[in-house]
C-alpha cells in the first residue's frame, strides 16, 4: 500500500478515542437513517395494502369521466355488470380477481334522527377475492355480510352509536354502557334513502349486522356497506354497477397490469390506480417520504460537521508533521491526499458499522414487528424492511459525507506554509 | 598531454564549484506594523563536499538562513543559486522536488513521523517520489544506512520507543537516503546531552567524509566549532566572520 495511505490509516488508530467518537457518529447517523426508513417503508406498505386489501382494490374500472366528475352525480356513470364483462377483466394477464360495486351517498335514519352516509354496495361473493380484508375490523358481536344477505348492512361504529343501533349480539354490552344516560335499548334496523341517477327518491330498510372500526374517524362516522343487490334496488340500477375493483397478483407491477387492462377495456372505460382513486393517501405517504428524507439529510449534515471538526483538530495537532513532510519534499496534493483518505477511511469503517447496526436492528424489528394503530386492530403491525438499493445508497451517502467533511481540513493542511508548520 | 591537463583542470574546477551561492540575501518579517530584519544582506557560499558550521547566538538568523537555503522559505531580496540553479524566486511547492532530490534536513526536534517505524521513516522521502526504485533495492539501502548510523537493532521501532540520540540518527539516515547534495542540520544537538551530541557530531562528520555530502550545520554552541573545517559566524542577520 502507498505510504501516504499507510500514514492515513495509522493516524486513524493513533487517537483511538477520537476516532471512536467519529466512527460512532457516522455509524449511529447511518443506522438511524436506515431504521427510520425501514419503519417508514413498513408504514407505506401497510397503508397501501390496507387501502388495496380493505377498501379500494389495486385497480378500479369506471366509465370514462367518473373520477374527474366527483362533484356531479357519479351514479350516472353506471354500466352493465355481468359475467361477460367479468370474464373480460379477469382474462387480462396479472389480474387476480374483479368485483362490481356501487358507491353512493344518502341519508340514513333510525326513525327519529338522520345522518349523512357514504355507502358501498358490494358483490359480497366476489369482494372477498378482490379485497381480502374488505370486512375490515368488526366490533364484538358483529356478523360479517354473507353472499346470501340481501337486506343487511355493516355500519361504522360511530354512526351506529349516534343512531343508537347495534347488531343483535352486541345488545347486552350496549345496555350496560348506557346505564347512566337513560338511553332506550339500541335498535337493529335503519332506513336508508337515496336517489336514482335520474333523481327519483327511494328508501329501504336494512338490518344492522355488524358495526365496523377504522383507523379513519370519517369512516367510523359515515360508512355503510351493503349487498350490491340492495344498493341496486335502492338506486334503481338493477344489474348495473358504477365501479369494478380489481386485484392483481403482484403489486410491484401494477402499472403494467393497468396498461393491459386499459387496452382490453377500450376508451369507454378508465382504469385507475389505487393512488389515483385515493390521492389523499398518496399525498400523505409522499409527504411522509419527504419528511424522512429531510430528517436523513439533517442527520448526514450533523455527521459531516462532527467529522469536519475532528479532522480539523487532527490537522492542527499534526502541523509539525506536515512541516516535516513538506521539508522532505512531499507535495501539497500528497498532504491533501493523506487527510482526505483519512476521512474516507473513517467514513467507510463508520458506514460499515452503521450499516451492520442498522440492518441488525431492522431485522430484529422485522422479526418481532411493531404494534401500530389503536388497540383492537389485529392487523396493526408494522414489519420494517429495507430495499437493497436504498441501503447501498445510504452507505455511499455516508462515505460521501465523510469525504466532503475531509475536504476542507485536507485543503487547510495542504495550504500550510512549511516554515510556519515546522515552527509549531 | 594537453587534453589530459584540461580534463584535470575541469575536474579540479568541478570539485571547487560552489554548491551554494548567496548574494546580498535579505529576509524581512512583517509583524503588524513592525518589521524584523532577520537577514540583512548575507553573502555566503559553500563548496561541494564541505562541512560548514554556521555559528551564531540565538535569534541571529541561522534558522531563517537555513530555511531559505533549504528551499522552504523565500528571501525578501538577494540572489540564491543552488547547484547553479536560481531558486530564489520559486514557490516552495514548486521546489518540492528540489528538496526531495537535493536536500536533506536534520532538525533540533528530530521531526520524525510518529506513526511510521524506523525503516519507514527513513524510506519516506523516497516513497513519496513519482519514480521509485524497487522496494527491495530501497530496503537494502535503508538497511545499509541503518548499519552505518548504528540503528540495526531498532529498525522496527516506532520513534516514541527510541532515545533522543537514536531519533536523531533516524533523522540523519532519512536525510541521507535520497543521496542529497546538501544536508542542512539546524541545531541538531540542542536537545541532546553532551555525550550523545558528540556521537552525533562525529557521525555527521564521518558521513560527510564517506559520502562526500555537503553539510551545513547551524548551532549556537561554540564547542562545535572545533570540529568544523570551516566556520561562518553570523550575528544580527549578517555574516561577521567567514
Ligand atoms: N516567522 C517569523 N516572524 C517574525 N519574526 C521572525 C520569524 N522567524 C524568525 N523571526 C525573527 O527573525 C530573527 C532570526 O530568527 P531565527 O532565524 O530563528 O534565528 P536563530 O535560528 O539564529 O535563533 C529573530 O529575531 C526572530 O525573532
Ligand atoms: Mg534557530
Amino acid at each position: 500500500m502507498n505510504i501516504l495511505y499507510q500514514v492515513a490509516v495509522r493516524n486513524v488508530f493513533r487517537n483511538r478515542r477520537r476516532s471512536l467518537f467519529t466512527l460512532s457518529a457516522i455509524a449511529i447517523g447511518l443506522a438511524v437513517v436506515l431504521i427510520i426508513t425501514a419503519v417508514s417503508n413498513a408504514f407505506y406498505r401497510f397503508s397501501i395494502e390496507n387501502a388495496v386489501n380493505v377498501k379500494i382494490g389495486a385497480l378500479q374500472i369506471h366509465k370514462s369521466g367518473y373520477l374527474s366528475n366527483v362533484s356531479l352525480n357519479q351514479l350516472s356513470f353506471h354500466f352493465q355488470y355481468g359475467q361477460e364483462l367479468l370474464r373480460k377483466v379477469e382474462s387480462v394477464a396479472g389480474v387476480k380477481a374483479a368485483s362490481g360495486r356501487i358507491a353512493f351517498r344518502g341519508l340514513v335514519s333510525n326513525g327519529r334522527n338522520q345522518a349523512l352516509f357514504f355507502a358501498n354496495g358490494v358483490d359480497v361473493e366476489r369482494e372477498q377475492k378482490v379485497c381480502p380484508r374488505w370486512l375490515g375490523t368488526l366490533t364484538e358481536g358483529s356478523q360479517p355480510l354473507l353472499p346470501s344477505d340481501t337486506g343487511q348492512a355493516m355500519v361504522g361504529q360511530e354512526l351506529a352509536r349516534s343512531l343508537n343501533v347495534a347488531p343483535k349480539g352486541a345488545l347486552i354490552r350496549s345496555v350496560v354502557s348506557s346505564e347512566t344516560s337513560q338511553q332506550t335499548e339500541p335498535g337493529e334496523f335503519l332506513n336508508l334513502s337515496g336517489s336514482s341517477p335520474q333523481g327519483r327518491q327511494n328508501a329501504i330498510d336494512v338490518q344492522v349486522k355488524a358495526t365496523t372500526k377504522s383507523l379513519l374517524p370519517l369512516e367510523e362516522k359515515r360508512s355503510i356497506t351493503l349487498p350490491l343487490s340492495a344498493a341496486q334496488s335502492l338506486l334503481g340500477l338493477t344489474g348495473e354497477v358504477t365501479e369494478i375493483a380489481v386485484a392483481v397478483h403482484d403489486l410491484d407491477h401494477l402499472e403494467a397490469v393497468q396498461q393491459r387492462l386499459q387496452a382490453a377495456m377500450g376508451s369507454e372505460f378508465e382504469v385507475s390506480l389505487w393512488s389515483d382513486v385515493q390521492p389523499f393517501l398518496r399525498d400523505v405517504l409522499f409527504r411522509q417520504k419527504v419528511l424522512i428524507g429531510i430528517v436523513s439529510f439533517i442527520l448526514f449534515i450533523l455527521v459531516l460537521f462532527v467529522i469536519a471538526n475532528t479532522m480539523t483538530m487532527a490537522v492542527f495537532e499534526r502541523t509539525r508533521e506536515i512541516g516535516t513532510m513538506l521539508s522532505v519534499g512531499i507535495k501539497k496534493n500528497q498532504i491533501q491526499r493523506i487527510f482526505f483518505s483519512e476521512a474516507i477511511f473513517v467514513g467507510i469503517i463508520g458506514a460499515l458499522a452503521g450499516l451492520l447496526l442498522g440492518l441488525i436492528v431492522v431485522l430484529v424489528l422485522k422479526r418481532i414487528g411493531i404494534p401500530f394503530g389503536s388497540e383492537g386492530f389485529e392487523e396493526g403491525m408494522l414489519y420494517p424492511f429495507l430495499q437493497v438499493p436504498f441501503s447501498c445508497a445510504a452507505f455511499i451517502a455516508a462515505v460521501f459525507c465523510a469525504a466532503l467533511a475531509g475536504l476542507f481540513p485536507a485543503r487547510r493542511a495542504s495550504n500550510m506554509n512549511p516554515v510556519d508548520a515546522l515552527r509549531a | 598531454m594537453n587534453s589530459s591537463n584540461s580534463s584535470l583542470n575541469a575536474l579540479v574546477k568541478d570539485q571547487s564549484k560552489n554548491l551554494i551561492e548567496i548574494h546580498n540575501l535579505k529576509k524581512i518579517y512583517q509583524l503588524g506594523k513592525t518589521t524584523v530584519e532577520a537577514l540583512r544582506g548575507v553573502d555566503f557560499s559553500v563548496a561541494e563536499g564541505e562541512f560548514t558550521v554556521v555559528l551564531g547566538p540565538s535569534g541571529s538568523g541561522k534558522t531563517t538562513l537555513l530555511n531559505i537555503i533549504g528551499c522552504l522559505d523565500r528571501a525578501s531580496s538577494g540572489s540564491y543559486l543552488l547547484d547553479g540553479e536560481d531558486v530564489s524566486n520559486r514557490d516552495f511547492n514548486d521546489l518540492a522536488e528540489v528538496r526531495n532530490y537535493k536536500i536533506g534536513f536534520i532538525f533540533q526536534n528530530f521531526n520524525l513521523i510518529p506513526v511510521l517505524n524506523v525503516i519507514e521513516n527513513i524510506e519516506f522521502p523516497c516513497l513519496v517520489r513519482k519514480e521509485q526504485e524497487s522496494r527491495a533495492q530501497l530496503r537494502e539501502r535503508v538497511r545499509a544506512l541503518c548499519a552505518e548510523v548504528g540503528l540495526e537493532r531498532f529498525m522496527k521501532h516506532k520513534p516514541d520507543e527510541l532515545s533522543g540520540g537514536q531519533r536523531q540518527r533516524v533523522a540523519i539516515a532519512r536525510a541521507l537516503i535520497t543521496q542529497p547534495r546538501l544536508v542542512l542540520a539546524d541545531e541538531p544537538t540542542a536537545n541532546l546531552d553532551s555525550n550523545t551530541s558528540d556521537q552525533i557530531l562525529e557521525l555527521m562528520q564521518r558521513l560527510n567524509r564517506d559520502h562526500a555530502t555537503t553539510f551545513l550545520f547551524a548551532t549556537h554552541d561554540p564547542r562545535v566549532m572545533d570540529l568544523a573545517r570551516r566556520t561562518v559566524r553570523i550575528k544580527d542577520g549578517m555574516v561577521v566572520a567567514n
